[in-house]
């Protein structure tokens, strides 16, 4: 549901402080454990949610996806990670969940019913790392249609030739990847983070969505 | 492009060898990343690959194969990207590699399909390839693709049978499925998880097989079929005997499909089939298995 995401950064920018957007992976070490950590998030901090779908495949560039065996040996499958969702959302109506992960599972699941049953647990966003803007009929524009937020990646080598494309039908926020190579394994220089975000904002003015939305209008 | 760097990704090692002699050739160094299993079981390719000056980083990740191998070698990759240069070896992957890689290996088969015309002034029957990600296959089937009197086969990895998971059939036996940025048959559960698949050889121990490879099943023009680990380990040993030449694990699938279509076919009829790798750095692992101690 974007209303519920742009209503939380809404409230962030009067309150003047940025978002904290927190990752963990669904079902790791466990059903239960896992859906604890979740609820223990908001009043930990956090004003967004990220719940990584396990996938035993380590690229591109989120170190996260490093873990997600102990996730796949408790049995956990994209069912289970939603249920975790709807679990959480019936004690949480406003902190926004984007789930993150690979698009295999989401494949084999079915696209429509994935996002019938994604809006049904409360999901406001989806970053689905290996789908690039080529690939945009396959999930982002089926997900914008059905008011759910497509979140992309945009890393150094997204150069400004590119980042129109890589924007063109995301909505929700841009998740910039601050360096090259996988998230967590080094700091990156803030000095030049704070560059690449100012360089970014130059190219989203308008997102994907209410451009959809212009056009169906 | 100004990469002072190359990295690649390796199953049975031939790529890495492949890899590791054009670094030198060049004086890049290079970085091969290779399954702690396959490390192990092709001993004699890690070792061309360290005298030529490469860096061999084996993988435990997984099941210590190529998948995991390819994994490593895009992370490092997107690490690296502003001086690093991948040299990825199958015909899997993303685009555009699957089609830069067809382009490279067909030299194997434009060489063939001229002389074969030269020697025997025809075009073969039937042309024959062992397919894991399916480089060496693709790279002989291309220029015969448009002939369509010349049947094409590629054989799959039928490991110990199609029954369990311990195979790497992807076509005769997996399903479509979005793995390592293209879509394509893959082994795979009903959750969309990735399969580890067994191969008795290194180079067809993969999960999936590269798209173009798919689209060929779909539209009919080649017949996938599997070779079972056992099969393949009895061809070795045929063509070794017969003909003196010691034929890597990944074409004795090839051969043993030729040793059971052979006798079907006119004693006139041409079979065309691509060793694709000498057996030397098998014989370790064909040993232990025969129980003759090397």
């Amino acid at each position: 549901m974007t209303a519920r995401m742009d209503k939380r950064f809404a409230d962030l920018a009067a309150e003047g402080r940025p978002a904290l957007v927190t990752y963990f992976m669904g079902g790791d070490p466990d059903f239960d454990t896992s859906l604890a950590i979740m609820k223990a998030l908001p009043s930990a901090g956090s004003d967004i949610i990220e719940l990584g779908m396990p996938f035993p495949i380590r690229w591109p560039t989120v170190r996260p996806f490093s873990l997600p065996a102990s996730a796949l040996k408790g049995g956990q499958t994209l069912a289970k990670t939603l249920e975790i969702a709807r679990r959480f959302r019936e004690g949480d109506q406003d902190t926004p969940i984007v789930m993150m992960g690979y698009y295999n599972p989401i494949y084999i699941y079915g696209v429509e019913r994935f996002l019938d049953d994604a809006l049904a647990c409360g999901i406001d966003g989806l970053i689905v790392v290996d789908l690039p803007p080529e690939m945009d009929d396959e999930l982002c524009i089926p997900a914008l249609k059905k008011d759910i937020n497509f979140i992309r990646l945009a890393t150094p080598t997204t150069d400004d030739k590119r980042l129109p494309k890589v924007l063109e039908n995301t909505s929700g926020f841009v998740y910039y990847v601050s360096m090259n190579g996988i998230t967590g394994s080094a700091l990156p220089d803030p000095t030049v983070v704070g560059g690449a975000v100012q360089r970014i904002k130059g190219h989203t003015k308008t997102s994907g969505l209410r451009r959809l939305r212009r056009q169906d209008g | 492009m100004g990469k002072t760097r190359i990295i690649a990704e390796t199953g049975a090692g031939q790529h890495g060898v492949a890899s590791a002699t054009v670094a030198a050739r060049f004086g890049l160094p290079c970085v091969v990343y290779m399954g702690a299993t396959d490390v192990e079981r092709q001993a004699p390719n890690v070792f061309r690959m360290k005298l030529l000056g490469a860096e061999v980083k084996p993988v435990t990740a997984g099941s210590g194969t190529l998948k995991d191998a390819m994994n490593e070698a895009l992370r490092d990759w997107v690490t690296n990207v502003d001086d690093t240069y991948y040299l990825i070896g199958t015909a899997a992957g993303p685009h555009p590699y699957p089609e830069m890689v067809h382009d490279f290996q067909s030299v194997i088969g434009i060489e063939a399909k001229q002389q074969m015309l030269e020697a025997e002034g025809r075009l073969p029957d039937l042309v024959i390839a062992a397919v894991g990600g399916g480089s060496n296959a693709i790279g002989i089937f291309h220029p015969f693709l448009d002939d369509g009197s010349v049947k094409i086969v590629g054989v799959e990895a039928g490991g110990k049978g199609l029954e369990g998971d311990e195979h790497c059939a992807s076509i005769t036996a997996g399903s479509p499925g979005v793995l390592h940025g293209n879509r394509t048959y893959l082994l795979q559960d009903s959750d969309g998880q990735i399969k580890e698949g067994h191969s008795i050889s290194a180079g067809l121990d993969y999960p999936g097989i590269g798209p173009e490879h798919s689209w060929l099943a779909d539209i009919g023009r080649v017949d996938y079929v599997p070779i079972m680990d056992h099969e393949a380990l009895e061809a070795f040993q045929v063509l070794t005997r017969l003909e003196g030449i010691i034929p890597a694990l990944e074409p004795s699938h090839a051969i043993a499909e030729v040793i059971k279509r052979a006798p079907k076919m006119g004693k006139d009829e041409i079979i065309l089939m691509n060793l694709s790798g000498r057996g030397d750095k098998d014989i370790f692992t064909v040993g232990k298995l025969l129980g003759m101690g090397l």
